[in-house]
């Protein structure tokens, strides 16, 4: 008998959808099967429709968190774009150039940062870009809607395959230690970082508002729909003036945001105003 | 945009040389780090050097020394390919003059991306 049936696949791209926005087309039944199977035998469960029948329970959270960190995408990785970091550490200049005393504060939100290689990625960034860091009221905020990849996060401990991917390895030396464990994030980094569990179709997490938003490799999840209303989101977000750090391959096009367009050429950052 | 591959091994010449050859890269290969040295002098606009550190005859960082004393080769990007994940001597390596370390077992996207890095420059 087939894993999947057309009535609980619809099924379950609704729920995907509402909890967090990502829009699968049925074309993914493949990606369901993949990923769901190994949960559905966990939990002694022949096939997607008994799955489904539970993901409807609401007392079935911690499954369907489950399900959800299944069927979403964590793919990352330090630096992803080395150029638009090269954009963001000009940003950071002009800021450390132009403020003062108690304007010295900088907030920054990784919004959907999966494993944390962007917020700790943001965190290297500031420590080699300011130099009088220890005066400077500084928080970079991570938040995700998959609960195991943000327990990574917090952990802070990447595996080889990871520090090889995007990560100079001047910053390795500098900013990890090796244990048997893995490579281990510095106190230096964590100490600017934080974690939460938050969805980007919710209010703009706390915390705000915020200089510097990065939502890179988000929308392309979504439809036209979610995309205006997460844009609508992080422009609340941020302040009038802060920057959105979307995608290297990713852009506003015509969508009403409050957005400017993208500056130096590059599609992908664009200023609130 | 040529590059040189420096190992012992044809099964890693080979996995490298696929990921740069996606992005367009003309290979040159040696054995070992002598045989790497003399492929190297032998180039004209050689843009990256992938070398691994454990190799008969002379080993990657022996390599990157004498590649660093000579004045043609001084300036090239070099990245160690290497299952040496040692701190100590990742840190002697770059010391030593090695842009990058790329650690064994790696994938296609992380070479790539370890060049992306290199041509960025030093920009952050």
């Amino acid at each position: 008998m087939s894993f999947i049936d057309d009535a609980s696949l619809t099924y379950l791209l609704r729920f995907v959808r509402e909890a967090s926005g990502v829009e699968l087309t049925p074309e993914k039944a493949y990606l369901a099967e993949y990923r769901l199977r190994p949960i559905a035998t966990e939990e002694n469960m022949g096939d997607l429709q008994q799955l489904c029948r539970r993901l409807a329970d609401p007392k079935e959270a911690p499954l369907r968190q489950k399900v959800l960190d299944a069927m979403t995408t964590h793919e990352t990785l330090f630096f992803r774009d080395p150029l638009v970091f090269a954009r963001i550490k000009k940003i950071l200049q002009s800021w450390v150039a132009e403020r003062s005393g108690a304007s010295r504060r900088l907030r920054i939100w990784s919004a959907a940062c999966s494993t944390g290689q962007e917020a700790y990625s943001m965190a290297m960034l500031l420590r080699e870009t300011i130099p009088d860091i220890s005066f400077w009221d500084i928080k970079i905020l991570g938040t995700d809607i998959a609960a195991e990849p943000l327990k990574a996060a917090e952990d802070g401990v990447y595996a080889q395959l990871h520090v090889n991917r995007g990560l100079p390895t001047n910053y390795l030396m500098k900013y990890f230690t090796q244990e048997a464990k893995g490579w281990q994030v510095s106190g230096d980094l964590k100490r600017l970082v934080e974690f939460r569990k938050a969805s980007l179709l919710e209010l703009p997490p706390q915390g705000g508002p915020f200089d510097l938003v990065l939502c890179r490799n988000v929308m392309i999840y979504f439809n036209a729909d979610t995309s205006r209303q997460v844009l609508a989101r992080l422009r609340e977000a941020l302040h009038a003036g802060g920057y959105l750090i979307l995608g290297g391959s990713e852009n506003l096009q015509n969508r009403e945001t409050g957005f400017s367009a993208g500056l130096d050429g590059q599609p992908c950052v664009y200023k609130a105003v | 945009m040529k590059t040189l591959i420096i190992d012992d091994s044809s099964t890693m010449r080979i996995i490298i040389s696929r990921a740069l050859k996606d992005l367009g890269h003309e290979i040159v290969q040696a054995e070992d780090g002598k045989q790497g040295l003399e492929v190297a002098k032998a180039q004209e606009n050689l843009a990256f050097i992938f070398v691994d550190w454990n190799m008969p005859v002379m080993n990657g960082y022996e390599f990157v020394v004498a590649a660093r004393a000579d004045e043609k080769l001084k300036a090239i990007p070099i990245i160690m390919a290497t299952t040496e994940n040692e701190r100590e001597n990742i840190q002697k390596a770059l010391d030593a003059g090695a842009n990058e370390f790329i650690l064994k077992p790696f994938t296609k996207e992380s070479i790539q991306e370890k060049i992306a890095l290199i041509l960025a420059g030093k920009t952050f």
